[in-house]
């Protein structure tokens, strides 16, 4: 979905740069500054630190996670500015891990059972954001500046889910009865329903002037709420997004 | 991109930290010394069953069994230690972190069959929401008495049943008890819906069933749930079996897509004389009737004759012999050595394994008995 939105900003953008008029310029002295970033995100949603009941990540794909973001800084002196931006994201990641009492729900067949399972346990997230960053930004220099602030993330869409293999689930409690699966016996699992609206997060970023209009940033935003709503008690411990965009921004 | 799940990866597993203690609070397997087993003890979630020849009965009085647990789980009394096991006993097994406990009960029991089955007796399955302290009952389990205050459980699918539908009260289950029985109390077996959710994944209905062995969820494969003659030795030639019956069919039967279809619903009661073997411990849903492949290790097997089905909803007595398997002979050391079990199965729908028959088909049975050979 992102990637043909970044097609069309940049064949637009390419149209727009000869354009280039005397108002940006104007606005440019009023020390305004335009810029579209686009990039990946890469990272995962993970729990912090990881709990106990991980034993083993056996598989990790980061996926390809576009963004794209427009961003407004308004430079107020000495090298600072204040920037606001909107953002939209995809963060997602498909892991694979060994795990021991870990608390959930599966579904098989028409079966449901919740509780402890033992076993392997495949997630997969994705999620797609729109995220508004407030950021205070700072200038070294004509090549290098600096940026640290929060997001604001709503939720348009998001899939968290997965199944469980080669282990067995203990029902209700971890002396419960023990409910088997194999590698031809998987239970799934979709949390999706349940994952939360809003996010906030914890951003820190730079760029690095390559060119007059083209920029290399980075971009770490470290989620500080649960991806999944307050009333979801199945996974036992809080999850955040935690992800490094990388990309490219064009200065107007 | 390989290059970077690689440094996630070594990047996650540095963060791997140290295992908790262990929450589980199992009994393993488990031994015990001055008495000959006859086969291996059956080991379920909350009970232990030895199985003795009858002639060591005696010595039940005096054993000491010893116990493999969960790692770093603790059993109190502790492993080893001499009890009577005239009548039951009970152990509780804490788990290594302290937070859960587990009782098991422990008996010997002789490995000849019961000859008779009366159906007299019930006892709720009780679950325990351990959230909210809540305590339900779930279904009814059957099971005899037997003389030395041991009992022989019958099975059931009632636990499959209760997780599609946990809201139901005992008397909705497929499997649950009767008052009004051929003498005394009984059993009744009813094909029930399953519910919307049962239809969409092909399990629209669930068949009333009662078996001796154990069931045991299989997400799986529902068919590997019944666990038909597990723990059942048999240390005596079956010959027949008899029992009473009254069937009323469902007026529909349905297919497993809950589409409806020709034909009318039938119940089926059996029983399969078979020698488990480390590969087939136990028979089930694929093989429990299974006496023509080369690999059965069914002995001997017998069944109500259709011309005995009679659907009138009138008490009536069947009556079955059981025939040797082709190929097949009773070796007198092995039954002797209580190396031979039995699985008497009952069913208020032949087909209901497949999720095939008719919703409303009601089956009561009572006083069944197991004919054999006395040994000389």
């Amino acid at each position: 979905m992102i990637v043909p939105i970044l097609t069309l900003i940049f064949s637009v953008k390419a149209g727009a740069q000869e354009e280039r008029n005397a108002n940006l310029i104007k606005s440019e002295r009023l020390g305004w500054e335009y810029e579209i970033r686009a990039g990946i995100n890469l990272g995962g949603t993970s729990p912090l630190p990881l709990p106990r009941e991980i034993r083993k990540i056996k598989s990790f794909n980061p996926k390809f996670n576009g963004a794209v973001e427009g961003v407004v800084t308004k430079w107020i002196g000495s090298g600072w500015g204040i920037s606001g931006g909107l953002k939209l994201e995809e963060k997602g990641m498909e892991t694979g891990a060994d795990v021991k009492n870990y608390h959930t729900k599966v579904i098989k067949g028409d079966q449901k059972v919740e509780g402890y399972f033992t076993g392997y346990n495949s997630t997969s997230v994705n999620m797609t954001y729109l995220t508004v960053p407030i950021m205070a930004n700072y200038r070294f220099n004509s090549r290098w500046k600096v940026r640290a602030g929060i997001g604001t993330s709503v939720l348009l869409g998001g899939d968290f889910n997965g199944y469980v293999k080669d282990g067995y689930l203990r029902n209700g409690t971890p002396v419960g009865e023990k409910v088997t699966f194999s590698e031809d016996g998987r239970g799934t699992f979709d949390f999706s329903d349940d994952l939360r609206r809003m996010q906030w997060s914890a951003m820190l970023g730079c760029s690095w002037r390559a060119y007059r209009h083209f920029s290399v940033v980075a971009d770490l935003s470290w989620g500080f709420t649960d991806i999944f709503k307050e009333s979801f008690k199945t996974i036992s411990f809080n999850m955040y997004p935690i992800y490094c965009n990388v990309g490219f921004a064009y200065t107007f | 991109m390989p290059a970077m799940t690689l440094t996630a990866g070594v990047l996650f597993s540095s963060c791997i930290r140290e295992a908790a203690k262990n929450a589980e609070a199992d009994i393993l397997s488990c031994t015990v010394d001055g008495v000959e087993l006859p086969q291996t003890p059956v080991v379920t979630n909350d009970r232990i069953s030895f199985y003795v020849n009858t002639k060591d009965m005696e010595k039940v009085k005096s054993l000491a069994p010893e116990f493999t647990l969960t790692e770093g789980a603790t059993i109190d009394p502790a492993s080893g230690t001499v009890r009577d096991f005239t009548t039951p006993q009970q152990y509780t097994v804490t788990s290594e972190d302290g937070q859960w406990t587990k009782s098991y009960i422990v008996s010997f029991s002789s490995s000849d069959p019961m000859n008779e089955y009366h159906f007299e007796e019930h006892k709720p399955y009780v679950y325990v929401d351990t959230w909210t302290g809540e305590v339900s009952y779930k279904f009814d389990i059957m099971y005899e008495p037997r003389d030395n205050a041991d009992t022989l459980f019958w099975s059931s699918g009632n636990p499959g049943f209760m997780i599609a539908n946990s809201k139901a009260p005992a008397a909705d289950y497929p499997t649950a008890h009767c008052d009004n029985g051929y003498v005394g109390k009984g059993v009744k077996l009813v094909t029930r819906s399953t519910g919307a959710l049962g239809a969409m994944f092909g399990s629209p209905i669930a068949a009333g069933n009662l078996f001796l062995g154990k069931f045991e969820i299989n997400m799986g494969n529902t068919l590997l749930s019944t666990h038909f003659g597990e723990g059942v030795p048999c240390a005596k030639d079956p010959l027949a079996v008899s029992g009473w019956y009254r069937y009323k069919r469902g007026a529909q039967m349905t297919d497993k897509k809950n589409k409806p279809i020709e034909g009318e619903d039938n119940f089926d009661i059996y029983a399969s004389f078979f020698e488990p073997t480390d590969g087939v411990p136990y028979l089930n849903g694929t093989n429990v009737k299974d006496t023509t492949s080369k690999s059965t290790t069914i002995i001997k097997f017998g069944q109500v004759p259709e011309d005995q089905k009679i659907a009138d909803g009138e008490w009536h007595q069947f009556w079955f012999m059981l025939d040797q398997v082709s190929g097949k002979t009773v070796d007198e050391k092995k039954l002797r050595d209580g190396k031979y079990a039995i699985a008497i199965v009952l069913s208020s729908s032949e087909r209901g394994a497949e999720f095939i028959g008719a919703v409303g088909s009601t089956l009561y049975a009572d006083e069944l008995e197991l004919y054999y050979k006395e040994s000389e």
